[in-house]
């Protein structure tokens, strides 16, 4: 049996009184695109963000190519990673994009790209800038490399923060409704990248509301709903056929 | 033209010229401990450890919530008071109740705790996904700081902490008001005082120390502007000249 890049059981989460996610499991084989789609507040972006631990899960266990992340607890109880150091690894080997794609403002694009390779990884500047250039290039933008970030359109900027998260290799990237935040006419060329991603095998796990990408493009597709998973498979079978009255009357509303 | 050379303005201008400089000492003396003391305090009241956090926070309370005025008196008896048993078995005495180490010594606790509260509201105002692009590319909290926390919690705060430099050097008028003269050593507010004393022509000799303070602030603002353009290259609006507004009573 090969090892699933990225495999997750039982992830429960609450917050405070209320229990959001009630035990949900993934597994991501290489090559895999994974579209998580459900109404808002049924937990998937809460989901996502906890499997890189932007959210810390209560209960559950989180393997990257076979190495599990440790937990352990606090004094008062709350769930921690005993070795902060393997979250830092494990981060840097999963990318993630962002709704709001949380560029450095700061920074120029090129700047944005080669941070991460060049502090977390300690890649030398120069290697990073040619390695840069060629991301840049992937995702169109190169010709953008020095400016800064409010200087570009949603669409650019979203690209760039791919360009960010391809620039430290990991082994699966995340998107967090990449193209919520964009204008109609911008959100295809994000999508197209995105297609070309997958094109080349890149393990990705997308949360989205573009039901065309999740239908087309990805390979596996998972409905949330309160916190569970209502129904998953093959994304033909799933939007084509959805057994639970809750995926009907989604798609029905969604009007896919 | 010889009227107004010979008027008492003109003249008093190469007069306070020396005077200026020990207020400008002062505030300079002050700023380099000041401002690292300041991100020190605003780390701390940002900290979850709860002694860390407490004790920045009742600093910050005791220091703004005192007047400046109050705590040069108070520091200076302090002084006094140790100096028969502490201060001068051990030689130090000459150095610790000199104006010119205790004035920029409560100067800097005194500006420490209004620029902490500046460094943490800018603290708590970084754009929070930008620190978390940051974690989730697997930096550590150490280098989120640098590269993400501090510059832009030094961008935002900025144009306060300019306020706060500038009040800090307004300040230092108080400091022979509660501090004894050592020979010649006189600002701007005792050599005016002594100017007044002999013609009693109050305002001009007021004026011209305001006149110093004026240009030095000029110099000050003009120096943060640059230093503000260059925290704010990478935003397309037109960066809007700082305003500041001096709080002249505290």
């Amino acid at each position: 049996m090969s090892t699933a890049v990225l495999s997750v059981q039982n992830i429960k989460k609450s917050f405070g009184e209320l229990e959001v996610l009630h035990g949900l499991s993934l597994e991501a084989q290489k090559g895999d695109v994974i579209s998580m789609i459900g109404s808002s507040g049924s937990g998937k972006s809460t989901f996502l963000r906890c499997l890189n631990l932007l959210e810390m899960p209560d209960t559950g266990e989180i393997a990257l190519n076979g190495e599990s992340l440790v937990f352990s607890h606090n004094r008062q109880k709350q769930r921690i990673v005993s070795d902060q150091k393997q979250v830092q690894r494990f981060r840097s080997r999963i990318g993630m994009v962002f709704q709001q794609f949380n560029l450095w403002s700061h920074l120029t694009i090129l700047q944005n790209v080669i941070e991460a390779p060049v502090r977390v990884l300690g890649v030398d500047k120069v290697e990073a800038i040619d390695q840069a250039m060629v991301y840049l290039e992937k995702v169109g933008i190169a010709q953008k490399a020095d400016v800064y970030p409010t200087q570009l359109s949603g669409g650019q900027q979203q690209r760039v923060a791919i360009a960010r998260a391809l620039a430290m290799r990991p082994e699966a990237i995340l998107f967090d409704e990449p193209t919520s935040a964009l204008d109609p006419e911008l959100v295809g060329e994000v999508l197209n990248v995105m297609r070309q991603l997958a094109d080349e095998g890149t393990t990705m796990v997308v949360v989205t509301h573009e039901m065309s990408f999740a239908r087309d493009v990805s390979n596996k597709a998972i409905f949330l709903h309160q916190g569970l998973i209502e129904e998953a498979g093959e994304p033909q079978e799933l939007f084509n056929n959805p057994k639970s009255e809750r995926l009907q009357q989604f798609l029905s509303n969604t009007g896919s | 033209m010889d009227w107004l050379l010979n008027s008492s303005f003109v003249q008093d201008i190469p007069v306070l010229a020396k005077p200026a400089l020990f207020n400008l000492y002062f505030a300079l003396a002050a700023i380099p401990i000041s401002f690292p003391f300041a991100l020190v305090l605003a780390l701390g009241k940002n900290s979850p450890n709860w002694l860390l956090s407490n004790f920045s926070r009742g600093y910050i309370y005791a220091f703004r919530g005192s007047p400046l005025f109050v705590q040069f008196f108070m520091f200076y008896s302090i002084a006094l008071s140790l100096n028969q048993a502490y201060l001068k078995p051990m030689g130090i005495d000459h150095i610790v109740l000199h104006p010119l180490f205790l004035g920029p010594f409560v100067l800097t606790l005194n500006s420490a705790a209004y620029a902490a509260e500046i460094f943490y509201g800018a603290l708590k105002n970084v754009p929070r996904g930008e620190i978390e692009a940051a974690k989730a590319v697997g930096m550590s909290g150490r280098q989120t700081f640098k590269a993400v926390t501090w510059p832009n919690m030094i961008r935002l705060a900025w144009p306060s902490y300019t306020n706060e430099v500038i009040f800090l050097f307004h300040a230092t008028a108080l400091v022979y008001f509660t501090l004894p003269v050592i020979n010649e050593q006189k600002d701007l507010m005792n050599k005016a005082g002594e100017l007044f004393e002999k013609d009693y022509a109050l305002f001009t000799h007021y004026s011209v120390a305001a006149l110093y303070f004026l240009i030095i602030s000029l110099v000050l603002f003009y120096i943060s502007n640059l230093i503000n353009r260059r925290l704010n290259r990478h935003r397309v609006q037109k960066v809007s000249k700082l305003k500041v507004r001096p709080n002249y009573v505290r």
